[in-house]
């Protein structure tokens, strides 16, 4: 065996030895975070339908998809209906916005919720509609009342942030419609 | 914003000129800074970058979606990217120097430094984060790179024009380079949203 | 110990990674938008570089040289996907905000420059202090441009999750400091201050 293989094999060996150990390490790593991560998604989901639905117990919500749609239906205590939860997506300025509405039995929206990790709206501006202040307003309307006030609706847009408030106003106006068609007809 | 149902053209635009690496995503400021000193050596290190990244990318996404996501080895992608495109810019650089001798004289100081370059790495990622097919993903690359390229040429040509300027004494060199590429990138602003990009 | 206290402060303010070697300029001016991501930036940063910076100097004796460039790499991108998946499973909101800049940690030319540097040729101690010192410099430059333009741009401070300051409704922040132009315009005349400052002392 001369030089040249002897270094070669040794080259070999330790690059193929770090890169089993890097490999080992991560795949351990992995395993732990992707748990992690399925965690997290679940709570903040649960975390989500308490805000929008309070009177729904969280253990007591059905799920039910109709035309790609997915409800959640929720009862309270004496297993009466209290209303739905209904995730919709809408495309905003920088990307998708997935948005969490509570409806009540009579189709008006009861709450809704964007979380920061819902979005991927500019900071300073488009960013606002995670605020609760943005999101307040759309207690109680029905979707006659869900435009903006420049379209003679109820709802104050984002200031500069026209397309993002936009998109959230659509989405949900949309998710009551859906609703009273997929629903409530049949309830 | 980049998905995969936007056509080509609208892809390229996008990573070319509204989300411009350089000036809008800050990616790769090093060489952006570093090599802008010249025209001829920024359009140098532009057309290498073209040349590997569409390269880079075309491999990268072939090696994601044959061989890290069917054996689910997502985790090694950081590694396994890195890797890729170190172990290509080397056999560009040795296929260029050996065959095409007039293309190494202009391009070939310039491979080593890109193995180091974000902007590459980066290309690969995004492309794979946008869900982009293959032709798409070569657009884009081609899209990013041509900004990238865009971007430091004109910078160079401004850096030029100022070694004439009257420049206060404390903002020569790097100062005066940031607060141009501060300039540069609120003009390229005025593009946001275009066509609903 | 003279040694040790000389490597960590080396990194702070006279080879400051930002400000005198202007290394890693990419994630400084891209995530400095908000303090609170810069800081969560400099974090990873800071993990990433003392690891490596240890784990390089621990193994230099066995690294043949011509190999050690492939091997930094492995091992950089390791503890780079470590913090990625820590941070995605444990910090999702700052993980979502620095997006791609957490992988490039990989190609930041602070790490596989102090690597190759400083790791590969001092012992462990010197390295840990070393990286210590260098992720130092690099938090406090960053996290005072995050700083600087949260308070001009969103008229907010938050820092660690906790809001720390609103200037409140009436104030209309300059929005241009926390898009990307502003950026370039702080990090600047930062560089012009240095100037200022390195002149001044030459001719006291």
């Amino acid at each position: 065996m001369n030089e040249f293989t002897r270094k070669t094999i040794k080259f070999g060996l330790l690059l193929f030895g770090f890169c089993i150990v890097g490999a080992g390490l991560l795949s351990w790593v992995n395993t732990v975070t992707m748990k992690q991560i399925e965690i997290n998604r679940l709570a903040e989901e649960n975390r989500k339908r308490q805000q929008v639905l309070p009177l729904a117990l969280e253990e007591r919500f059905q799920e039910k998809i109709i035309d790609g749609n997915k409800y959640f239906l929720g009862y309270n205590g004496n297993g009466e209906y209290v209303g739905a939860v209904l995730n919709v997506e809408s495309r905003g300025y920088n990307g998708p916005i997935n948005i969490t509405i509570g409806i009540n039995p009579d189709g008006k929206v009861n709450g809704i919720a964007i979380s920061k990790l819902d979005q991927g709206e500019t900071p300073g501006l488009g960013l606002k509609i995670t605020t609760r202040k943005f999101q307040e307003q759309f207690s109680g309307k029905d979707e006659t009342e869900l435009r903006l006030k420049k379209d003679d609706g109820k709802i104050d847009a984002i200031t500069a942030a026209t397309i993002s408030s936009q998109a959230v106003v659509r989405a949900v106006r949309d998710g009551i419609v859906s609703y009273k068609k997929q629903i409530m007809e049949k309830i | 914003m980049i998905s995969n149902d936007m056509n080509l053209f609208m892809i390229f635009l996008s990573a070319c000129i509204i989300n411009n690496i350089l000036l809008i995503r800050f990616i790769a400021l090093c060489s952006f800074f570093g090599l802008s000193n010249e025209t001829e050596t920024a359009l140098g290190m532009g057309m290498a970058v073209i040349f590997v990244m569409i390269m880079s990318s075309s491999v990268t996404w072939i090696f994601f979606h044959y061989f890290l996501e069917p054996f689910n080895l997502l985790f090694l992608r950081t590694t396994v990217f890195i890797l890729v495109i170190a172990t290509l810019v080397q056999l560009e650089e040795m296929y260029i120097r050996k065959n095409l001798p007039v293309l190494y004289r202009s391009l070939g100081i310039y491979l080593p430094l890109i193995t180091t370059n974000c902007a590459v790495l980066a290309a690969a990622f995004l492309g794979i984060d946008y869900k982009l097919s293959f032709v798409k993903n070569v657009v884009y690359s081609l899209g990013v790179s041509c900004g990238y390229t865009l971007s430091i040429v004109l910078l160079s040509t401004l850096r030029e024009r100022m070694r004439t300027a009257p420049i206060p004494k404390y903002f020569l060199g790097y100062p005066i380079a940031f607060f141009t590429a501060s300039l540069m990138s609120l003009a390229l602003l005025g593009f946001s949203h275009l066509f609903g990009l | 110990m003279k040694e040790f206290w000389n490597a960590f402060t080396n990194g702070i303010w006279k080879e400051n990674p930002l400000l005198v070697i202007i290394l890693g300029l990419c994630p400084t001016l891209a995530v400095s938008g908000s303090a609170n991501d810069a800081f969560g930036m400099s974090l990873a940063l800071a993990f990433v570089l003392i690891f490596s910076n240890i784990f390089i100097s621990f193994i230099r004796k066995w690294v043949p040289n011509d190999l050690r460039i492939p091997l930094f790499i492995i091992v950089i991108s390791t503890f780079v996907t470590i913090i990625d998946y820590s941070m995605n499973a444990f910090q999702p909101e700052l993980y979502k905000n620095l997006g791609v800049f957490v992988p490039l940690i990989v190609v930041n030319c602070i790490i596989l420059g102090r690597a190759e540097a400083y790791a590969y040729k001092n012992t462990v101690m010197n390295s840990l202090a070393d990286g210590l010192g260098m992720s130092i410099g690099y938090m406090l430059v960053i996290t005072f441009i995050g700083i600087v333009r949260e308070i001009s741009g969103n008229g907010t401070l938050t820092l660690l999750n906790h809001q720390l300051l609103y200037l409140g409704d009436s104030y209309r922040p300059a929005l241009i400091m926390i898009m990307p132009p502003g950026a370039f315009l702080v990090m600047g005349s930062l560089f012009a201050f240095k100037k200022w400052l390195n002149a001044r002392k030459e001719r006291s």
